[in-house]
Order: C-alpha cells, then structure tokens, then sequence
C-alpha cells in the first residue's frame, strides 16, 4: 500500500513527468526493436506438441489413393465439362457407392449492398458415423471451383477427398465422426455451412440465408481444408490465419508440419520452407521475413483459406494448399498428401479432451519456431504504455496548475471536453452506417456502381467530419483542452490494447502510425506540422496510403489504386455484414472516434486559465 | 436549470439505448444480469407465478415474493412502459441522491462550524468552501445519471435499479434522521439483498449521535429495524404462500450455489476449490464482504457516518456473491460528496492514485468483455483471462476507496495539527488505524 500511504507521493514521479517526451519516446522505439528481436533464435523458441493424446506418427499408415485418385479425376473431367456447379449428384453418387450417407445444403446470399441481387449455392457433404457415441467429429473439407474460378484450380483435392474417404470408410478405429465437405463459392459456402451446423447467424440477419441441415456429426474438434492444385506439387503450405486474426491451436499446426516432414513430403509455412543450418544471420533475416508475413496476414482480419472461418466457432483448422510443381523434379504426388490427411485424422481421432493444451496466441517464424504471446506483447504494452505516461504527465501537470486558494475556480473545460467527446463517438456510429446508407441512395440518383458509392460515402463523410471539427472548435472558441487530450491518449491506449487481445498483429502495426501522431500533436511543434502529421493518420487517408503501397509492390504502378481501395472498402463492408468480421468495426468504431478527438485538438485554440501559482 | 437539462439528456440516453438493437446485448451481459437481478429471470418467474406453479420451487428465480408481485403488475399493466419505469426509477434514484448530498453538505458545514476553532492556523485552503457545498450535489447527480454502469444497469432492467432507488431513499432518510423511514428502507434493501445489514450501524450512529440516552437510541433503531425486517418476511411468506423463498433467495446469497461468472471474486475461487473445504472458504469470504471491515471502520469513521456507510457500500458492492455494474455505479455516484478533500495540495498532492485508478477502471472495463469474447466464443482464451481481469477491476475500485479513505484522513490529521511541512513528510506515515 506505500502507493498509496506515502504523503509525498509516488517516488520519481517528478522523473517520470519532467522527461516523459524522452521516456515515451524511447518506449517507442524499444518497442520496434523488441519486435524484430522476436525473429531472433534467441528469444522465439522451438514449437512441441503440448497434447500427449495426439501421438503423431505413432501408428503405421498404410493408405495407398493412387489408382482411386487417378479414376475419380478421369470421372472429374467429364463432369466438369458440362457445367461449372458443383456436380451435387455426382459427388452424392460417388458417396452412395462406398455406402456412406451424403446431403446437399442450399444456400442463398441477399447481396447486401446491391438492390435485391441474390446468390445461390450448393455444398456436398458425407459424414462416416465414428464408433461409440459419436458425439465428436472431424472435418475434411474441399472448396470446388469450377472452371470459371479465379482461383487455381481445386480439381485434384476433390479427387483425394473422394479416395481418402473410401480408404477411411473402410477402417474400423474410427472415435469420431468423419465429416467430408465440398463446398461451393469459396468462403460463402463454408461460412453457411458452419452457420447451419450451429444453428447460428454471425453476421447481419437476413444476410446469408444459411438454413438448415438434414443431419449432424458431433461437435467438431478440428477440421483440414484441402487446397491442392495439381497433382504434382513442389511443396505444401500450411496455412493457418483465420477470421479477425484468430488462430488454430499450436498443437495441430505443429501435427501438420510434423507429419509433413514424417511423410517426406516439403512443407512450408508462408510459401516459406524450413532451411535446415543457416548461418545464424540468414537465419535470422528468413525468421523476421517469415513473421512479418504473418503479422502483415493477420493484421488485416481475412482468412487466408476456408479454414479461417471454423475458428470462431472453437474449431482448430488448418489448410495444406498445395502448389503445383514446375518441371519434373522432384515432387510430392496425391499419394503423399492422402499419407498425411490419414496421419492427422488418425491423430486427431485419438484427442480425448478438445484442443486446449497448447498456445491459442503466437506467431510463427519459421515452419517449427513460434514466439508466445508472453514475448510479443510488451511489443504492444510499450506502445500503450507511451501513451499513458503521456497522459499521466500531462494529468499531473493539470493537477499542478490548478489555482490552490480557495475562492479560485478552476476551469477544466469539462462540459466541452464532454460535448466533443460525445460528437466524436456520433460520428463513429454514423460512419459505420454509411456503406449501407450510400449505397442505398447514391445508385438511385447518380447511378453510381456500389464501389464508386461506398467510396464517395466514405470520402463525403470524411470531409464532413473534418468541416464539423472546424466549426466546432470555432464555436466553442479558445478553451482549456487538456482534458480532452487525456482522455483520446486513454481512448486510444484501451483501444490498442483490447484490439492486442484478439489481434496482436493489427494492434502492433496500427500502434507504430498511432502513437506518434498522439504525442506529436500535444508537443511544441508548429500548429501547421502538427494537423499535417494528424491528417496523415486519417483513417480513410492513412488506408489509401497503404493499398498504395501494396498496390505499388504488387504491380509496379498506382494505376489501380482508387480501384482497389473501393473495392476493400466494398469487401470490408460485405465482409462484415455477411461473416461478422472486424475488420470495418475496429478502424470506424474503435479508431476514428480516438482520430477525431486527436484532430480537435489540433485544431482547437488552447488557453490555461489556470496560471501555476507564483511562490 | 442544469438539473433539468441533466434529467432529460439522461433519460434520453437511456431510452434511446432501450429502444435500440443493442438493449438485449446489454441485457445479457454477466457484468450487468447475475442471477438475483436478471430481468429474464424475473419474466421467467412471474410467467410460473401467474400459471399457478411456485417460482421457488426450480432454480431459476431468486427475488423476493414482493419484488415478484410488483413485476407481475408491471408485466401485466405496463408492458409496453416497463423501459420508462426503468428509466423514470433510475432517474428518481439520482434526485434522491441529489437530496442526499444536499443535506450532507449542509451537515458538513454545520459541523464545520462547531469545530472551527479547534483547527490549526494555516488551514484555510482546507476548509469547505461555499463552491463545493453548491456543487458537489450537482456532481452526484451526474456521476449517478452519466455513470456507464448506471446507464448499463438501467438498459439492462436489472433489478438492481429498483435496490439503487431503495438504498439512495435508505441514505437521504438517514442523513435527515428519520428513524422510521431508514429502518424502513433498510429492511426493504435487506429483503432484496441481505447485505445492505452493514448499514444498520451508521444508522445507529445517525440516529444517537444526537440523543442523551444513546443505548436507547440504539435499541430502539435496531428494534424498528428488526420488526419492520419481520414484517416485511411475514408479507413475502404470505404473498408466496410458504416459507420456500428464503433458500431461494438467502440460502443462493450466503452459500453461492450458482458459480456463473460475475464480476465478483467468489465463482473462480469456489470452482477451483477442493468440495470439502466450500464451507471454510463460504465463512470466510462473506465474513470479509460484511464483518471484517465493520468493526475498525465504525470505530475510524464514526464521526462521520454518512462517509461510513458509503464506504460500507463499497466494500460490499466489491465482495458480494453476486456483484453486478449497477451496484458499481451506485456508491460511486456517492463519492463526489467528499470533493472537497481534494480540494487541496497539502492533502491530495498530485491525484497520481487517481489517474492509476482511471486508467484501470477504463481498461478493465473494456478488456472484460473483449477476453469474455474470447474466452466464451472464440475459446482461444480462458477463465483465466476474465478472471484476471476482474480481479483487476475489484482491486481499482478498493484502491478507489482507499484513496477517499486516506485523503479524508490526512484531512482530518492536517486540520487539527496544521499544514505537513515538506521536511516532515519523509517521516510520517499513514494509516487506517
């Protein structure tokens, strides 16, 4: 309690106050360099399978899919010449032979932001009943693309879908429920499926229209989504990222890579091999390129594979995405892949508790490195921390001013700092709406295409927000603003810190813009300076500068960007009215408030009524 | 004027939250709804009341047969105005608080003014000035009416807004000494929630302070709380027909039988226990929500009973069974009664406490529901994780009390014997003794 009893109050507060520009600054930057230390050996440490039960290449595997891939490719061909659906009655035939039960589930999107467009579509899935109770299941899932698909094609996962599951069939040992899924447009259909499996709406209601399902495995315990491109691959990427930077359990990655490398067959994570002795500088530079990748991935909330949507819902999953080999070296054939889905599916039939044991919070750097979260967040504590000494120093200097005599009155400002605050947030509410609101008006009198209205929306209300803060400070006239500037600094710290919880990624790379800009706008520099660095942190402004950017590597020039940056204003939105995603709320609801009171400061007129006491 | 603007953009709030989407969110949330004060509960039971079947005699409801009448009516009556009798409570509990700080200003001027001449020479910044007599009931009744908690607990229909009316009512009689109608409202608060019995000894010490014959005074109070207490069980076992209720409402509170997360301290310590030592960790956890602290701060804070009681408040509203943000709200809508100890350097130097105290109480209250998420939807996080949490927000607020505590007695020490100068400073030391 000495926090509390002493009488003259906490010891080196005084130092804390006086160099908190220094302090803050320097917590910045140790911040950045604890991060790329985390590359280091050193500090990340070797990945190990926390789960006894999972026992990962104990048992001897003896699957052999060959012939059986080769004919249901063949069948595959014919099939997908006449049309680009999803061959529903065919897969269903195939399953009905090897005597196991099948189903079809419909579903329909009402496109959100268009007017009444409706997409429908189908998923094909089979469950083995496991032994005993069957109150668990396993899930093998396949994205069917047809040939008018812009992604690579899925054609031979389906095929060793259809040979495993007849080799599974088969066999006896079975605890739980095999669930073999093949869904329909991408991450919609799998979206739906697990909405119709959990009887849950996650996004808007009346969004995607899941329905229901005409029977159920048991609860799902893990799940491995097939993404392979041919039938000669040169490696198998392990994909893990999930919906709003959730990631699977540790102990099934970990199982993946490590029956990987039992089966010889080459496995990566991020396109990126493990390259066994490496000088430990090399090492270190395909380490912190490894992690970046991760973190760069994780920061922007989507999932890299249809297995990032079954983690909300407490399921691990992972995706093996297969690319296809250039060449005729050395490769690995469908037959190692069935090799390795039969090793994890035999070792994820042995779990007797859900996954639980190992890390839920990491970030990978290599194919079997990590670093837990207890490494990785003082990264993000640093950055917060700067902040809240900022406010603390600038809390006691308030305290310091104040007038002590007793007929003084002390004028904090209280009622305007409350005003604006209440504004800001308004404003925040009002943003989240506009995807809806624009593209509901803009189409009908200006026939704009949705894109074109989300971002006008969105560019009108920036301009909006910036005119109102512009009034405001003008009506409210000079004022004592320190208040305010304690309260965005702890806005935006709780922020950075609640969004750290769930992803780490995002809150690291937004904090490295948002800290600065917070304590560069309460320090001297020139009033000109200060609104230049704020309004390069701009939601909208700071977004377009990153997709400029992305852009720029992707393609080499800037010609496309405004394209693209409508279209992830339009992805956003559709994202987060169909799946619940955040990765619209955290920058409109959680950010712009916080940006918005940062700004007035800027702009607004201070005055200290309260001069410190001459004595 | 400003009271006016106040009530309305209060209401306001409220009502606009109560109308919106977000209402059942709210009101499912384990830091707003427990199980004694969850508005599904309620309906739940007043639907089995009205169907004839006993509410007592499942696991679902836990309110008094009084609280179960008053909601049938307002079911049956009012159902489409339950939101603005929520609101139009919540608001009236904040008037009474109003009243109450009103009064206690006044209280502290008179007292103020007996002891003027005892107090030391250069004493003057620390005196209570006029300003804060006029404001600080006006900041009572913002802290009550734009208090999150409050806001929460009321969107939520938590019956906790009807025991906030209850206990402001308990407080403003008992600060204008009216004997009968505090023992009244005590007994009341007690029926709902049995904890409030703390508060029987400020009421004691009110209601003597001033007589000749104190052990009468006392006597009588504790008789007219005992028999009103009485009263108000025998009107409970008549409405409800038999003596079922009290397992159902006390037997939950003193035992806690339902280990759902709250807030509070007690369901991670009474899940992670061993069985056979329940009823050790029982004893001692509710001897620490109520009697630990009654004995030494009646005996510190007895000159001041109104600081007690809401110290008492606090402390229960930290380590009660069943914890919820409307209990919260309250005796922090109390607090900006003793203002005035802040007022000066000599006592409060620099408030650093009180931004360590914010600052916690900001991000606990943000982060318990972010490590809920992910601990009861996403399950990457765990018990832990919320627990941790909590226990942070528990221990802010005891700091938060704390703080009060020893400005009101550095205070105090400062007044009688002059300014602390700053070579002393380094040799004294406080202390709640």
């Amino acid at each position: 309690m000495g926090l509390l009893t002493d009488p003259a109050g906490l010891r080196g507060r005084q130092v804390l106050v006086n160099n908190h520009g220094l302090i803050c600054g320097v917590l910045y930057f140790a911040s950045l360099v604890w991060f790329c230390l985390l590359a280091s050996d050193q500090v990340n440490s070797a990945t190990y399978l926390s789960e006894n039960a999972l026992l990962p290449g104990l048992v001897v595997l003896s699957s052999d899919v060959t012939t059986d891939t080769k004919n249901y490719l063949k069948e595959l061909d014919v099939v997908m010449k006449e049309s680009n659906r999803i061959p529903t009655a065919w897969i269903r035939g195939k399953f009905t032979q090897m005597s196991i039960e099948s189903y079809v589930h419909n579903f329909t999107l009402n496109y959100p932001l268009g007017r009444g467009q409706r997409f429908e579509g189908k998923n094909v899935y089979g469950i083995i009943r496991g032994g005993g109770s069957s109150t668990e299941a396993i899930v093998l899932s396949v994205p069917f693309r047809g040939d008018d698909s812009g992604f690579p094609s899925t054609t031979a996962s389906l095929a060793l879908l259809l040979a495993i599951t007849k080799y599974f069939r088969e066999q006896k040992y079975w605890a739980k429920d095999l669930i073999m899924l093949i869904t329909e447009h991408e991450q919609l259909g799998m979206q739906a499926w697990l909405e119709a499996y959990h009887g849950v709406t996650c996004g808007t209601k009346g969004v995607l229209e899941a329905g229901d399902l005409p029977a159920r495995g048991g609860s799902i315990q893990a799940a491995l989504n097939l993404e392979l491109h041919s039938t000669k691959m040169k490696y198998i990427d392990v994909k893990i990222l999930g919906l709003n930077g959730q990631l699977p359990n540790l102990d099934l990655v970990n199982l993946v890579h490590r029956i990987c490398s039992k089966e010889r067959s080459r496995h990566s994570f991020g396109n990126l091999e493990k390259v066994h002795n490496l000088p430990p500088n090399e090492q270190y530079f395909h380490s912190l390129y490894t992690m970046t990748f991760m973190v760069l991935g994780q920061a922007t909330g989507v999932p890299d594979g249809n297995h990032g949507l079954f983690h909300r819902f407490g399921i691990e999953a992972v995706t093996m995405e297969g690319h296809e080999a250039d060449g005729n070296g050395q490769h690995i054939t469908l037959h190692h892949v069935g090799r390795v889905v039969e090793g994890v599916f035999r070792s994820v039939n042995n779990l007797l508790e859900r996954f639980h044991q190992s890390y839920f919070f990491y970030l990978m750097t290599d194919t079997d490195r990590f670093v837990s979260i207890g490494y990785y967040i003082p990264c993000v504590g640093m950055m917060v921390g700067a902040l809240l000494i900022r406010a603390f120093s600038l809390h006691v200097s308030l305290r310091g001013q104040i007038d002590d005599s007793i007929n003084s009155k002390n004028d904090y400002n209280t009622g305007g700092v409350f005003i604006t605050g209440l504004l800001c947030f308004l404003t925040g509410l009002v943003v989240f709406q506009i995807p809806i609101i624009s593209t509901k008006i803009l189409p009908v009198y200006f026939n704009f295409s949705t894109a074109k209205s989300v971002l006008t929306g969105f560019v009108g209300i920036s301009i909006a927000a910036l005119i109102m803060v512009e009034i405001l400070t003008k009506v409210l006239g000079p004022r004592e603003w320190t208040l305010l500037s304690i309260a965005s600094l702890l806005y935006l710290g709780t922020m950075i810190l609640a969004v750290a919880m769930s992803n780490f990624s995002l809150a690291f790379l937004s904090s490295i813009f948002i800290v600065p800009m917070a304590l560069l706008v309460g320090s001297k520099l020139p009033r000109f300076v200060r609104t230049l660095i704020c309004l390069l942190c701009q939601p909208l402004l700071l977004l377009t500068i990153v997709i400029s950017i992305s852009t720029y590597i992707h393609f080499g020039d800037l010609d496309r960007a405004v394209q693209t940056l409508a279209e992830t204003l339009v992805l956003t939105s559709v994202d987060t009215l169909v799946y619940g995603a955040t990765s619209q709320v955290i920058p409109i609801l959680a950010y712009t408030p916080g940006w918005l009171m940062v700004y007035v400061l800027c702009r607004a007129k201070h005055v200290t009524t309260a001069k410190p006491k001459k004595d | 004027m400003g009271i006016l603007f106040q009530i309305v953009l209060a209401s306001a709030i409220r009502l606009g939250l109560i109308y919106s989407q977000y209402r059942q969110i709210i009101q499912d949330r384990v830091e707003v709804s427990t199980i004694l004060n969850s508005w599904k509960r309620m309906t739940e039971g007043a639907a089995l009341y009205r169907h004839g079947i006993s509410p007592y005699a499942g696991d679902i409801f836990h309110e008094t047969p009084l609280a179960l009448v008053l909601c049938d009516f307002m079911i049956r009556r009012l159902p489409d105005f339950i939101g603005v009798v929520y609101v139009a409570v919540d608001v009236l509990a904040g008037l009474t608080l109003y009243f109450t700080a009103k009064s206690y200003m006044k209280e502290l001027e008179r007292a103020q003014k007996r002891e003027k001449k005892k107090y030391a020479a250069d004493v003057d910044n620390l005196l209570l000035h006029r300003n804060d007599v006029d404001t600080s009931p006006k900041y009572v009744l913002a802290a009550y009416l734009f208090n999150p908690y409050t806001i929460l607990s009321c969107v939520g229909f938590t019956t906790t807004t009807f025991a906030n009316l209850l206990s402001a009512a308990l407080f403003l009689t008992m600060c204008r000494g009216w004997r009968l109608a505090s023992c009244a409202f005590l007994a009341l608060s007690v029926l709902q929630s049995l904890y409030p019995v703390v508060l029987l000894v400020p009421l004691c010490i009110y209601t003597c302070r001033d007589s000749r014959r104190r052990p009468l005074a006392v006597a009588w109070t504790v008789t007219a709380f005992a028999a009103l207490f009485a009263a108000a069980l025998y009107l409970c076992s008549a409405i409800s027909g038999d003596w079922l209720f009290l397992r159902s409402v006390y037997n939950v509170i003193l035992t806690v039988t339902d280990l759902r997360p709250n807030i509070g301290l007690f369901w991670y310590f009474f899940t992670e226990m061993f069985e056979h030592f329940r009823l050790l960790f029982v004893y001692s956890f509710q001897i620490n929500a109520t009697l630990l602290y009654l004995a030494p701060l009646s005996l510190r804070f007895h000159s001041d009973p109104m600081l007690l009681a809401a110290s008492l408040t606090a402390l229960v509203a930290i380590f009660k069974s069943y914890p919820c943000l409307g209990d919260v709200g309250f005796y922090m809508a109390l607090l900006p009664m003793w203002k005035h100890l802040f007022n000066s350097k000599a006592v409060v130097p620099d408030m650093q406490q009180s931004f360590v105290i914010l600052c916690a109480l900001v991000i606990t209250s943000v982060l318990g529901p972010t490590v809920w998420h992910l601990w009861i939807y996403s399950r990457s996080a765990n018990a832990n994780f919320y627990f941790g949490v909590t226990l942070a927000f528990a221990t802010a607020q005891i700091f938060l009390i704390t703080d009060v505590l020893f400005a009101y007695i550095k205070r105090e020490f400062t007044l009688a014997n002059g300014i602390i100068k700053e070579e002393d400073k380094a040799k004294l030391r406080l202390s709640l003794e």
